[in-house]
């Protein structure tokens, strides 16, 4: 039995009614490389908004500052007046907008490191660390949640927290490992619970 | 919400720099516990052996309660609850009366957050304040990574946040009778962005000089929507009034529901919606102007609109309109059309009655008819026997079959059915006005049929018949009429240049009619012919059969 599409004129008769999809193949709009769910269009993603960078510094509440360690390390530490101006301890937060109306907004934090763009990024075993991302990937990142995408919200005036959207209830967060070693790391929080160690304040921002 | 005991930090200014510096040092351990006292009506919470076994649960009877759960405690509460490993605890409730001291106004605090708080553990006046260990939820205070400080019963909070709102317990050990108990307060924590507004209230909507559509006679509902600072004593208020004739010194209150509040985006902020309702809108309405009107401690602010007649749905303006459109049109069209109306009407729908006088003739013939020459007319002389004669009509086959119908039409109505058939040529006495006798026939006949051809429509006297037939029809519903259209003519036949009057040439179109070919079978003619013609007498009947034509 010939299906209706065969024939030309219901595929003008479709086309005028606007329902293309009867013989029109999908095409992907996502040109992401980690989209390995075949181009199906996810329920929540995230896109570039296109708005230019905050370069700002990333402080702990006892004012240590977040500074990228090579090979992929972030680590918080003290700094003086002249090192505050390194570039490895000035982050720039790329604002994203997201399909899930949840009042917090998407950002990702890049840092620069011998010419190379870093992505502050979270891994399953909830170590945290900066890495070389493909750009081209970035601009429509499909998912609810993505290793290199946080929520920021303010917790306080001036206090920031970071939220994964890869592991929800998990928060960036300062972890002592030793006396002389503050490291990034993710935390999980309790939404009625205040951890101080997971809360930044943003200085000295620029656009 | 309780008015709580509000101690800020503004009321204690001996707290200790020291208290904030560095991390809390561990004083407690993590002591599981067999005996604990709650005081009625305070908030419990189920002791957890380690933050992490929120999965715990206790036993008591039938009842069940899980570790981190908390409950308003009362007496049914007292007991031992057990856990499947074996371990146990005594929960013992006891009433306020029994208390060495009770304030209600200890069970809650307000803090203000991005500032200090300090909460007193209830009883502080009067039980021991030493080694007090704060909880929130099952995690002592202790173990949050937060500059804070625990000294005589009292928590205090380097910064408080949004996230400090709800439970603290606070734990103070008491030894009765050898026995340690855990007496468990609680303190319902609530956090403000602030003591007292700042800043005028906010009127997002409506704007300033708006116009509302409002329909006539309806119901109409003004709504305004107000943001506000927030308030521990609230004094912010959003009115209605209508000014009359627009004039803001007679204004008076409108009848409003109740408001309806929620928080805004902003912690700090709450949204307030006022509706009022005007149950009919009058024309009077009108000239009014209304005005919303926000205040606080700080300020008012107001916003006027008026409203203006709604632009009518199409469908309430279209509806209308395409009643008149459908009912001229109708008038139009029964006015253009009302000749064809009208003949269609007798024609088809009327039983074409006797008007009282009884007729002559039952149908009158009229019909334009060029004889052949006389050998071939020879040939087609029908019998003129009457109907009865049938062999006359039997001798007659092939001479029947190829007549034309202007010959074969009366003979087979008047011979072969028996109707008292009038053909002016043969019976209307010679000598009378042409245009007279074709009246009075017309009159004296029960139906007219025309048989229409060329020459028919050529002849000025056939055409006279025609018309005086249709003008007869129209007089009286007591005469019919039947046209029979002959091989190459029909109702668009007529050319322009024939002087036919406009009366036939519109009346032809809507008349009964059959169409005639030679090839014409018997119920493609001569059936439907005998249901057009008048009813018969009953002798008549019994002779009407098929026309002999083969």
């Amino acid at each position: 039995m010939a299906h209706f599409s065969n024939f030309p004129i219901c595929w003008m008769f479709l086309l005028l009614l606007g329902r293309s999809e009867h013989f029109i193949h999908p095409v992907c709009p996502f040109t992401d490389s980690e989209c390995d769910s075949g181009c199906e269009i996810q329920e929540d993603s995230f896109r570039n908004a296109g708005k230019n960078p905050k370069s700002c510094w990333i402080q702990s509440l006892d004012q240590k500052f977040l500074v990228f360690k090579a090979p992929g390390n972030l680590e918080f530490e003290s700094r003086t007046l002249i090192e505050q101006k390194e570039p490895d301890s000035t982050f720039s937060i790329q604002i994203y907008n997201d399909t899930n109306i949840s009042g917090r907004q998407p950002v990702m934090l890049n840092v620069a490191n011998d010419g190379k763009k870093l992505t502050v990024t979270c891994q399953e075993n909830k170590e945290v660390s900066a890495e070389e991302m493909d750009p081209n990937g970035l601009n429509m990142i499909n998912g609810a949640g993505h290793k290199a995408i946080f929520r920021w919200q303010q917790s306080n005036p001036g206090k920031y927290m970071f939220e994964s959207t890869l592991f929800p209830g998990f928060f960036l967060a300062l972890e002592e490992a030793d006396a002389c070693l503050h490291k990034l790391v993710l935390r999980r929080v309790a939404r009625d619970e205040v951890d101080e160690s997971a809360m930044f304040m943003l200085t000295t921002c620029s656009s | 919400m309780r008015t709580g005991f509000l101690l800020l930090h503004f009321l204690l200014p001996t707290i200790s720099k020291s208290c904030f510096s560095g991390k809390q040092q561990r004083k407690h351990t993590d002591q599981q516990f067999q005996h604990y006292k709650v005081v009625e009506g305070e908030v419990f919470m189920m002791p957890c052996s380690s933050p992490e076994s929120s999965s715990t649960t206790w036993f008591k009877g039938d009842e069940s309660k899980k570790c981190e759960n908390q409950f308003v405690a009362n007496e049914k509460d007292s007991g031992t609850y057990r856990r499947p490993n074996g371990s146990n605890f005594t929960l013992q409730v006891i009433k306020k009366t029994k208390l060495k001291c009770y304030e209600p106004s200890e069970s809650s605090a307000m803090l203000q957050y991005a500032y200090p708080g300090t909460i007193l553990c209830p009883g502080h006046k009067c039980y021991n304040n030493t080694a007090v260990v704060w909880y929130k939820k099952n995690k002592a205070l202790w173990k949050h990574n937060r500059q804070h400080c625990e000294k005589n019963g009292q928590l205090v909070l380097n910064e408080v946040y949004e996230r400090d709102k709800g439970v603290f317990f606070c734990d103070r050990k008491i030894t009765e009778e050898g026995v340690t108990w855990i007496f468990r307060r609680a303190v319902n924590v609530t956090v403000i962005p602030f003591l007292n507004p700042s800043s005028l209230p906010e009127i997002m909507y409506p704007f300033q000089n708006m116009t509302e559509e409002v329909e006539l006679g309806q119901p109409h509902t003004v709504l305004c929507e107000v943001s506000f600072d927030f308030e521990v004593n609230i004094s912010r208020k959003v009115q209605w009034f209508i000014n009359d004739g627009g004039d803001e010194e007679k204004k008076t209150l409108l009848l409003m529901e109740e408001p309806q509040e929620k928080r805004g985006r902003l912690f700090s902020k709450v949204n307030v919606t006022q509706k009022s309702i005007i149950k009919e809108v009058m024309p009077q309405h009108l000239k009014h102007t209304y005005t919303c009107f926000a205040s606080n401690i700080i300020g008012n602010k107001s916003v006027t609109i008026k409203f203006k007649p709604k632009h009518q749905e199409p469908f309430l303006v279209w509806i209308p309109f395409a009643c008149f459109v459908l009912f001229a049109g109708a008038v139009v069209i029964l006015h253009v059309k009302w000749l064809e109306l009208q003949l269609i009407y007798r024609s088809h729908f009327q039983l074409g009655g006797s008007d009282g006088d009884e007729k002559d003739f039952d149908v009158f013939v009229s019909y334009v008819w060029t004889a052949p020459s006389t050998e071939v007319a020879n040939g087609l002389t029908l019998s003129s026997k009457p109907y009865s004669d049938a062999k006359g009509c039997v001798s007659n086959i092939r001479q029947i079959s190829e007549a034309p119908i202007e010959m074969l039409l009366p003979h087979v109505l008047e011979h072969q059915w028996g109707y008292r058939v009038c053909l002016l040529e043969r019976d209307i006495l010679p000598g009378g006005a042409y245009t007279n006798d074709v009246v009075l026939t017309i009159k004296r006949s029960r139906m007219l049929i025309c048989v229409l051809s060329a020459e028919y429509f050529a002849s000025s006297d056939a055409v006279f018949v025609l018309e005086s037939g249709v003008k007869a029809l129209l007089q009286t519903s007591a005469h019919k009429m039947l046209l029979i259209w002959t091989s190459g003519t029909s109702a668009s036949f007529i050319q322009p240049d024939l002087t036919v009057p406009k009366l036939v040439q519109r009346a032809v179109k809507v008349l009964p009619s059959l169409q005639w070919d030679a090839g014409a079978s018997y119920s493609a003619f001569w059936i439907p012919l005998q249901k057009a013609l008048p009813a018969q007498e009953a002798w008549q009947i019994s002779h009407m059969q098929r026309p002999q034509l083969d």
